[in-house]
């Protein structure tokens, strides 16, 4: 697959069809590929393709709007570009999307902290577990053998439902007070590429600065709400965090919700409307009093 | 006697319908709770789920966002576009933790006094189940 | 040398809670705690730096009632910090030079500096990470801590104040920790940072910024871990009956930290953000306090997103000629 990118990624470059690409190379710490900028043929060699290429590519395509870029992109990445051009934030044209199917990528905190160095299936993250669409969505030249869909599963999500409310708010505030508020995981995600985030408003502020639980529960729910109908479950917010906060159990009870109340996943398609940009006169309304 | 909770709610209603409605309502000397507190919007599309959050942070008891019903809005697809938005970030809330009983919406029109007032009622007795809040809630008081 | 038993000295420790506040390793992060149970060592090295403490997150300058009577907050407490490593130790003494001055010193720093004792760790298993001896110092450097203790598994050997030996109980002991310093200092990579203010200075304005902030994704993991980063904004809040003026943390890779009232803002593209982090600390701090701002402790390197890794941007710029 490396093989594969590489090639790829030299003939764009020499064709001149891309002015640059986004791809994987090593890290330097174990475990760890990370995300790479290719600009001459002679430097592809840097580019990999392994089990920890756990980054979201999509995060930087906004900053080379207007430019010809080459992306790796695996099934997650491809459908944070589908939603960016849905939503207005990208042409088509301007990318070449080099898909890689993709089988899932490992957890390199937990194997570390188990003292693991080859990765198993058992340390996969929970979203590439149950993920349902591995092979990319949209690209122009697919690396490798397309993989079959994985079972959808919202066990985690509904562990929580099935709490009553106290138990909810504990859980909530146990897990989320630990957060720091270095919005690693809004700029992780390819999803939130608001201009001016409302977190940073201060003229008046939506939230106060600052630590208390109820500032850091209005930033978490603000987040999770401002991507319900954007997420494309990557899990690329609950990678970044070094707190390591279950980010994705509040986007995946959006997701779930999302599918289930309005029948639609974002970023698999480039004519369907973002959900809450749109409306069907028949929803479901059986909220109201 | 210990005094009985007084809930503070937050009414937003929507200018062509619910607070014509409650309006009507006050016209007809109809009797309802006075703790729905009434900021009026141009349209429920207008309520940004955010000031659900703010309202709740602010030390709100519950919230009431009532607006036209589905095929009435002023705008033609106001209500629709938010009636999305309340489901999700009404979950969302749910999910977090936050009764649910403090989270109500409505469709109340400009005739429907009746309705505003029954609304009203239930949705006092509702935030008065939840009783005062306690989650998400920002010191509103210098303390300690 | 002198060594205490360590059942004895966390005993100690237990009661002098409640006469001080203890400020304790407690997982991710440091805690004040109520009881010595609650320290708990994840590893070498806790996620958020012990500048929680000096430095709180949040913390209240003043407060303002109705009627706009103003009181400070004043500093009172006394402090234990207890199982500071030595790179974090030197983190504080790097702070000083900031909140410490002639012209604008910070009451609220100053008093828990002064009210505060040191009590830190030497390190005897280093990390991968680590790169403090590229700063003239290294895991067995007291610094400015009140005591340092070198673990030897039942028993802490201790060096420091005389005071402070004798308030824990010490004995004298004919032991000495060379061999394990010189383990521990073995397995320490370097960097090589002869030269490197200077080098930043000079590529300034060339595309060597920009190049390896390609790679950022601008989020605050690597200040708000770093032990001495220490931007901060000042934020007012007012309440019902008052109000008061806060100090919280900030980062300078925030887009938002050099926003301007106009709606200006130097430093909107990454680089410029980048740029400052890194010069910050290896050519502005060197010339103004003689000294490097990072005492490489490794928590950037280690929790970045995106691996963006400080020792190869200080090997590449150090070789950089474009």
């Amino acid at each position: 697959m490396t093989e594969k990118i590489r090639e790829i990624a030299r003939r764009l470059l020499e064709n001149g069809e891309v002015e640059l690409v986004i791809g994987f190379e090593k890290g330097t710490i174990p475990l760890k590929s990370r995300p790479v900028f290719i600009e001459k043929p002679e430097e592809v060699e840097k580019l990999i393709w392994d089990g920890f290429c756990e980054n979201n590519l999509a995060t930087y395509l906004r900053r080379y709007r207007g430019r010809k870029v080459g992306i790796v992109a695996k099934g997650c990445d491809s459908r944070a570009i589908v939603n960016l051009i849905v939503e207005g934030q990208l042409n088509r044209e301007d990318v070449y999307i080099i898909g890689v199917p993709c089988t899932g990528m490992y957890d390199r905190r937990k194997m570390i902290r188990d003292g693991k160095e080859e990765p198993s299936e058992d340390y996969l993250f929970l979203n590439c577990k149950t993920c349902p669409y591995p092979t990319p969505v949209l690209y122009d030249e697919l690396v490798g053998e397309e993989v079959s869909p994985r079972d959808r599963d919202y066990s985690d999500v509904e562990t929580i439902e099935k709490m009553s409310s106290d138990e909810r708010w504990e859980w909530f505030q146990r897990e989320f007070s630990r957060c720091i508020r270095c919005y690693a995981c809004r700029e992780a995600c390819p999803m939130c590429f608001c201009e001016f985030c409302f977190v940073d408003e201060n003229r008046p502020e939506w939230v106060e600065g600052g630590i208390h639980p109820s500032d850091l529960g209005f930033w978490n729910l603000g987040r999770a709400f401002h991507l319900a109908g954007r997420c494309v479950e990557c899990g690329a917010c609950e990678r970044a965090c070094p707190m390591e906060l279950p980010l994705m159990v509040l986007n995946r009870k959006m997701v779930k919700d999302v599918k289930e109340i309005f029948d639609y996943e974002a970023g698999v398609s480039l004519d369907e409307k973002p959900v809450l940009g749109t409306f069907n006169p028949e929803d479901r309304e059986d909220f109201i009093l | 006697m210990e005094k009985e909770f007084d809930p503070k709610i937050v009414a937003f209603l929507c200018n062509w319908c619910s607070y014509a409605g409650a309006d009507l309502a006050g016209v007809s000397r109809l009797q309802y709770p006075p703790n729905p507190e009434v900021i009026r919007v141009p349209c429920s599309g207008r309520v940004n789920p955010f000031y659900i959050l703010r309202a709740i942070y602010e030390g709100i008891d519950g919230v009431w966002v009532s607006g036209c019903h589905p095929g009435d809005c002023h705008y033609q697809t106001g209500n629709y576009y938010a009636r999305r938005r309340f489901y999700l970030i009404k979950n969302l809330l749910e999910f977090a933790g936050i009764d649910r009983e403090r989270l109500n919406f409505s469709w109340v029109s400009a005739s429907e006094a009746g309705k505003f007032a029954e609304t009203a009622k239930k949705v006092t007795e509702r935030v008065k189940k939840a009783g005062p809040i306690d989650k998400l809630v920002k010191e509103r008081y210098l303390n300690d | 040398m002198k060594r205490i038993e360590k059942n004895k000295f966390y005993e100690k420790l237990n009661g002098m809670i409640g006469e001080y506040r203890v400020f304790a390793p407690s997982g991710d992060r440091y805690r004040y705690i109520e009881d010595v149970s609650e320290i708990r060592f994840d590893g070498l090295l806790t996620k958020m730096s012990p500048k929680a403490h000096f430095l709180p997150q949040e913390e209240e300058l003043f407060r303002w009632d109705e009627k706009e009577n103003i009181k400070v907050k004043d500093v009172n407490d006394r402090y234990i910090v207890f199982g500071m490593r030595p790179c974090e130790v030197r983190a504080v003494t790097l702070l000083d030079p900031t909140f410490d001055t002639e012209k604008f010193p910070d009451p609220y720093y100053i008093n828990r500096r002064k009210n505060t004792i040191i009590i830190s760790i030497a390190c005897n298993e280093p990390l991968e990470t680590c790169f403090c001896t590229s700063f003239g110092y290294g895991p067995f450097t007291k610094g400015d801590a009140d005591l340092m203790l070198v673990d030897m598994g039942d028993y802490f050997l201790g060096e420091g104040d005389e005071d402070i030996l004798n308030l824990f109980g010490f004995t004298d002991s004919e032991e000495d920790y060379k061999e394990l310093k010189e383990k521990a200092e073995s397995r320490i990579g370097r960097i090589e940072i002869e030269g490197i203010p200077e080098k930043l200075e000079q590529i300034r304005e060339t595309d060597f910024f920009k190049k390896i902030t390609q790679r950022c994704i601008t989020c605050g993991t690597c200040t708000f871990l770093c032990p001495t980063c220490y931007c901060f904004d000042i934020q007012d809040r007012n309440r019902l009956n008052g109000g008061k003026r806060v100090r919280v943390w900030d980062s300078c890779m925030f887009k938002i930290y050099t926003h301007e009232t106009s709606g200006h803002n130097p430093r909107y593209e990454e680089h410029r953000r980048m740029r400052q982090r890194v010069m910050h600390k290896f050519a502005y701090y060197p010339s103004l306090y003689n000294q490097y701002g990072c005492v490489g402790c490794g928590r950037c390197v280690t929790y970045c997103p995106v691996n963006f890794d400080i020792r190869e941007v200080i090997r590449e710029a150090g070789g950089y000629n474009g």
